[in-house]
């Protein structure tokens, strides 16, 4: 007993709560998450097996109609692509910011920062305003006589995949930044001054260092992309399907809720997996 | 230079250590000024100190070194080299930073290797010199460490390596021991000058300790306000100062207030105190701006201040107090004009331990001061 309380003072003296204490105070948060969000993903996970009597029909469904699985795969392959196209726009962004100092960085740090305050939604319906047959882009390059027809944009996969880098990219660039911000700016002159040049120095020091954002800005950008609904709802049309789009047209359209549950579970179980595996071959590579 | 015959008759290699010549280089940002025109030749192996109060201009002298900093206007030359628009890695000087600045992704060793690996050496021809330079600092176990894993004087220790394993003719050091604590300072200051003395490199080092620069320098420049206030041996700073910043910041130092009562062209008397005292015209530091009836001031260190018996021809005060320091005592002496003063008195073991308080009496010795004249 008396030594429960030295730990209590002592975690309090750190500037730490007492287990029960922080419990509590995460109460609230661990009350709204359980039954607006675990509770309502448990039913409709529930619901896809048990119909009331339980069966496999609508996990088998997905596996045995190739569309299914080819949605599947072209979701995940546009989240891979995305999340790439975040990492290379992203990252030289990133190095700018941590090397500006004052005014000049706000400013980036603004760019960056206002896009994340804007709605989804807006910036998704500003790509249709830019790629839509009359959009912006089309009536710029027939203006200037580069094309004689408006190229079709818009509702393709290539509209998707740029709006959603777009729309994602400030969760790439963030924690990079944070990565190369903690970085001592003395390693760099160190390595230049052991002999690299600016660019072997970049590939031998900051770019390692700076591998744990990469891998929080990867994650968070891959995960958000599989599952990313607004964007290419708007920007893909019914002919682009990913698996959000595909869950959302089967709970708001066809009503099929058991077969959405699974298409969800089958959803998570790739997600998970992926992430996994993405951070099994990350640790590997740090090791190495 | 008979440490070169020292060496050479001991059979180790000459010194590999080159000349750096910096011409009338200067550095401002904007309206602030870092340098200003310095001039400074530094002898090949020669160990040159850059000391200075904070904001001085020291680091910003290395940077220009070491090329990270590019001046304003002026030359940097080593050897014949001339170096003012090589980029930092076209170098070849070695540089030691503050907070050690070890890459933390690499190991130990790997630390080492990275400059021999930048200059295209192979594998086999690495290891051999990694193990060399380890062992070199007394780290030959500490290869597969990572740099976390070492203590602070480690971490340095692998850095000093790490500078020197691909032989540079020069290496900068920036407060290098700043970081320590003074016992791992004081013996990794033992270190390093042995290290100058095996290696013949030349070193310039930056500290804001005086002490630092006293006990490992051949010559020391010390800096305010961008410029050079005074170059020369620690000998030479410590006794003959040039100017009331240098006298000040070297060791430690009695200023009184004097008035100049008696000139002629050999010898100065001043009226200290109300005692008068002889200096010879060699004793004024600075400009040589005397003039009778006109203030100067006079800088005594405390060991050529005494306590004596009578008040003849002495400064009268009162001991406020004393500090035992091992090897002697400073009594703290406030003198009847205001002025406090610290006397040096040799301690032995028959000293009582009980304080001295009361009325004190300091003579001066006149042959051992500097005069300052005219400067403000
Ligand atoms: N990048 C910079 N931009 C603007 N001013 C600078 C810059 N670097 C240095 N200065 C200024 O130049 C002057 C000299 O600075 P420097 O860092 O060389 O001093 P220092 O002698 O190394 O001091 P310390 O002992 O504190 O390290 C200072 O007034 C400093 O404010
Ligand atoms: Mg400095």
């Amino acid at each position: 007993m008396a030594n429960a309380t030295v730990a209590a003072t002592d975690r309090a003296t750190a500037g730490q709560l007492s287990r029960p204490a922080s419990l509590t105070l995460a109460l609230p948060l661990i009350l709204l998450l359980g039954l607006a969000f675990l509770l309502p993903v448990a039913k409709l996970l529930w619901g896809s097996v048990f119909t009331p009597s339980p069966t496999a029909e609508n996990y088998l469904r997905i596996v045995q109609e190739p569309i299914f699985l080819k949605i599947l795969l072209r979701t995940v392959q546009t989240a891979a692509v995305v999340t790439c196209l975040a990492f290379v726009l992203g990252y030289p962004v990133a190095l700018v910011m941590s090397k500006l100092g004052g005014r000049a960085a706000m400013l980036v740090a603004a760019c960056v920062l206002i896009p994340l305050w804007t709605s989804v939604l807006v910036r998704s319906y500003a790509w249709i305003v830019l790629l839509q047959r009359t959009g912006v882009v089309n009536s710029t390059l027939m203006s200037w006589g580069v094309i004689n027809e408006p190229l079709k944009l818009i509702y393709t996969e290539g509209a998707v995949i740029v709006a959603m880098t777009h729309v994602l990219m400030p969760y790439m660039i963030l924690p990079i930044f944070s990565s190369l911000r903690s970085i001592p700016p003395e390693l760099d002159r160190a390595a230049r001054n052991l002999g690299a040049g600016p660019w072997t120095s970049f590939i031998a020091v900051t770019l390692p260092l700076s591998l744990p954002g990469i891998y929080a800005g990867s994650i968070m950008v891959f995960i958000l992309a599989l599952g990313f609904y607004v964007t290419p709802a708007l920007v893909g049309g019914p002919q682009n399907l990913t698996i959000a789009t595909l869950i959302g047209q089967q709970t708001t359209e066809l009503l099929n809720w058991p077969f959405a549950g699974a298409l969800a579970g089958v959803l998570l179980v790739v997600t998970l997996g992926l992430v996994g595996l993405f951070r099994r071959f990350l640790r590997f590579g740090k090791g190495a | 230079m008979s440490s070169d015959v020292l060496q050479a008759s001991r059979g180790l290699s000459p010194p590999k250590g080159e000349a750096i010549a910096i011409k009338g280089i200067s550095k401002r940002f904007g309206s602030i000024v870092g340098v200003d025109n310095v001039d400074l030749h530094v002898e090949a192996g020669e160990f040159l100190s850059l000391l200075g109060p904070s904001g001085s201009g020291k680091t910003t002298l290395l940077m220009m070194l070491a090329g990270f900093e590019t001046p304003s206007s002026g030359s940097i030359t080593l050897g014949s080299r001339d170096l003012t628009h090589v980029p930092p890695n076209k170098r070849g000087i070695g540089m030691v930073f503050q907070r050690y600045a070890l890459f933390p992704h690499m190991s130990v060793a790997q630390n080492v290797a990275f400059p021999l690996k930048m200059r295209g050496l192979a594998k086999a021809e690495i290891a051999p010199l990694v193990e060399q330079a380890l062992a070199r600092v007394r780290l030959q176990d500490y290869g597969g460490r990572a740099p976390a894993q070492l203590s602070g004087g480690q971490q340095q220790r692998v850095a000093v390596a790490r500078a020197l394993v691909f032989q540079p003719p020069v290496l900068l050091m920036d407060e290098p021991l700043g970081a320590l604590d003074k016992k791992l300072r004081e013996e990794l200051q033992i270190e390093i000058k042995t290290l100058h003395a095996s290696l013949g490199v030349t070193i310039i080092y930056v500290t804001h300790d005086q002490e630092e620069a006293l006990t490992m320098s051949d010559r020391i420049a010390v800096m305010d306000k961008g410029r050079i206030q005074q170059l020369g041996s620690p000998v030479s700073l410590y006794h003959e100062p040039n100017s009331s910043f240098v006298a000040d910041f070297i060791g430690k130092m009695n200023f009184l207030k004097g008035i100049v009562s008696g000139l002629d062209d050999r010898s100065i008397a001043i009226t200290v105190s109300g005692q008068t005292i002889s200096v010879a015209r060699s004793q004024l530091g600075g400009r040589d701006d005397v003039a009778i009836g006109r203030p100067v001031q006079i800088a005594a260190r405390p060991e050529s201040l005494s306590p004596t018996q009578n008040g003849e021809g002495a400064i009268a005060g009162d001991i406020e107090t004393t500090i035992f320091l091992g090897s002697h005592r400073t009594l703290i002496v406030r003198s009847d004009d205001g002025t406090q003063l610290q006397v040096q008195v040799p301690s032995s073991h028959r000293d009582s331990g009980v304080e001295q308080r009361g009325r004190a009496f300091v003579r001066l010795d006149p042959g051992a001061v500097r005069v300052f004249a005219g400067e403000d």
